[in-house]
C-alpha cells in the first residue's frame, strides 16, 4: 500500500508479536499447580494439594475433617446429619468440589488438571 | 462544516469541535453492537489522531479530556471504575501516539501510529485488569484484546490516513490553527 512507510511495518510486527506472546502466555501455566480452597466458618484456606494434610474444620453441628493423600481430598469424617461430604467421596481434579452445607464447609479444588476429557459418571 | 472565520478564539473553537466529534464518534460506536465486552472500535479515537499532526500537546490533553468525559457520558460509564480504564487506556495511547510520532516524523504513517496507540491502550487495560480486578483470570481474554486492538487499530489508522490525505475541511482547520499560533509561538514554525 502507498501509505505504508518502514515505522508502519516495525510497529505491525511488533503488535502481532505482542498478541503472539500474550497467546503463549495465556495458554501457559492455565494449570499451574493443584490447591484445595476450603471455606469454614467465614474462613478460607488454600491448601496444596500435593502435600497430605489433615485438616479438622469446626463449624456450626460440629467438627468436618478433610483428609488429603496422595492428591486427592475427601471429607472423611463429619458431625452433621447426613455425611453427604463422606459419601461424595475424594476429589482431585480442578472445579470438582465437596460441600458440607449443614456444617457451613465448602471445599473445592483450583488449578491443576481438570477431569474434562475423562470419563464421567455418565460416560462410564 | 464550514468554520466562521471572524471568531477570535479559533483555538478553543477547533479543541472544542475535535471534543464534540470524540462525543459524536462514541454515540456511533455505542450503536455497534460488540461481539465481547472489551472490544471496541476506537472510533473516538479518530479526532486525536488526526490532531496528532498540528495540535500542541496541551490542546491534545484537552481533547484527551473531553474524549473520556464523552465516551463516560455516552457509555453510561462516568462514575464507576471502567471510566478509570477508559482514561488509562486513552492517556496511553495519546501518550505512545505521540512518542511514536514525534521520533519517526517522516518515517510512519497515521497507520502505524493508530495501531501502536491501540496496542499500548489495550495493554494498560490488560495490567490494570490483571491487577486489580480480575486477577490472573484476565489473562485468558489477553490474546483477545491485543488481537482485536490489532485489527482494529489498523482500521481507524487507515481511515485516518485516507482522511487525513483528503479532506480539505482538515486542511482548512490546520491551516487555521497554525495560523492562530504563529504569532504566540514566537515564530517556531519551521
Amino acid at each position: 500500500m502507498r501509505h505504508l512507510k518502514t515505522l508502519d511495518y516495525l510497529i505491525f510486527l511488533l503488535a502481532l508479536s505482542a498478541v503472539a506472546a500474550s497467546a503463549a502466555w495465556s495458554s501457559s501455566d492455565r494449570s499451574g499447580e493443584a490447591m484445595v480452597e476450603v471455606e469454614a466458618a467465614g474462613q478460607k484456606y488454600v491448601l496444596p494439594l500435593s502435600v497430605d494434610t489433615d485438616l479438622v474444620l469446626e463449624g456450626p453441628v460440629g467438627k468436618t475433617v478433610l483428609e488429603i493423600h496422595d492428591g486427592v481430598a475427601a471429607v472423611t469424617h463429619s458431625d452433621c446429619r447426613d455425611n453427604i461430604c463422606v459419601a461424595a467421596g475424594g476429589i482431585s481434579h480442578s472445579s470438582e468440589w465437596i460441600a458440607c452445607l449443614p456444617n457451613r464447609v465448602f471445599i473445592r479444588i483450583t488449578g491443576g488438571k481438570s477431569s474434562e476429557g475423562g470419563a464421567d459418571a455418565v460416560a462410564f | 462544516m464550514p468554520l466562521p472565520s471572524d471568531t477570535r478564539s479559533g483555538r478553543a473553537e477547533i479543541i472544542s469541535i475535535f471534543g464534540a466529534l470524540c462525543l459524536f464518534l462514541s454515540a456511533i460506536e455505542y450503536l455497534i453492537p460488540k461481539p465481547m465486552p472489551f472490544f471496541r472500535l476506537g472510533l473516538a479515537n479518530l479526532p486525536l489522531l488526526l490532531g496528532l499532526r498540528f495540535l500542541s500537546p496541551v490542546d491534545l490533553l484537552l481533547v484527551l479530556l473531553l474524549k473520556v468525559l464523552g465516551q463516560g457520558l455516552v457509555n453510561g460509564t462516568l462514575a464507576s471504575y471502567v471510566f478509570l480504564f477508559s482514561f488509562a487506556g486513552s492517556a496511553a495511547s495519546l501518550a505512545a501516539m505521540s512518542l511514536v510520532y514525534r521520533l519517526g516524523r517522516n518515517s510512519v504513517s497515521l497507520i502505524g501510529v493508530s495501531l501502536f496507540g491501540a496496542m499500548a491502550s489495550s495493554l494498560v487495560q490488560l495490567v490494570l485488569a490483571v491487577t486489580f480486578i480480575f486477577g490472573s483470570a484476565a489473562k485468558l481474554m489477553a490474546p483477545f484484546s491485543l488481537g482485536s486492538g490489532l485489527i482494529t487499530g489498523l482500521l481507524v489508522g487507515w481511515f485516518a490516513q485516507v482522511f487525513a490525505e483528503r479532506s480539505e475541511w482538515l486542511a482548512a482547520v490546520e491551516a487555521r490553527y497554525r495560523d492562530e499560533a504563529a504569532p504566540k509561538g514566537g515564530g517556531e514554525a519551521p
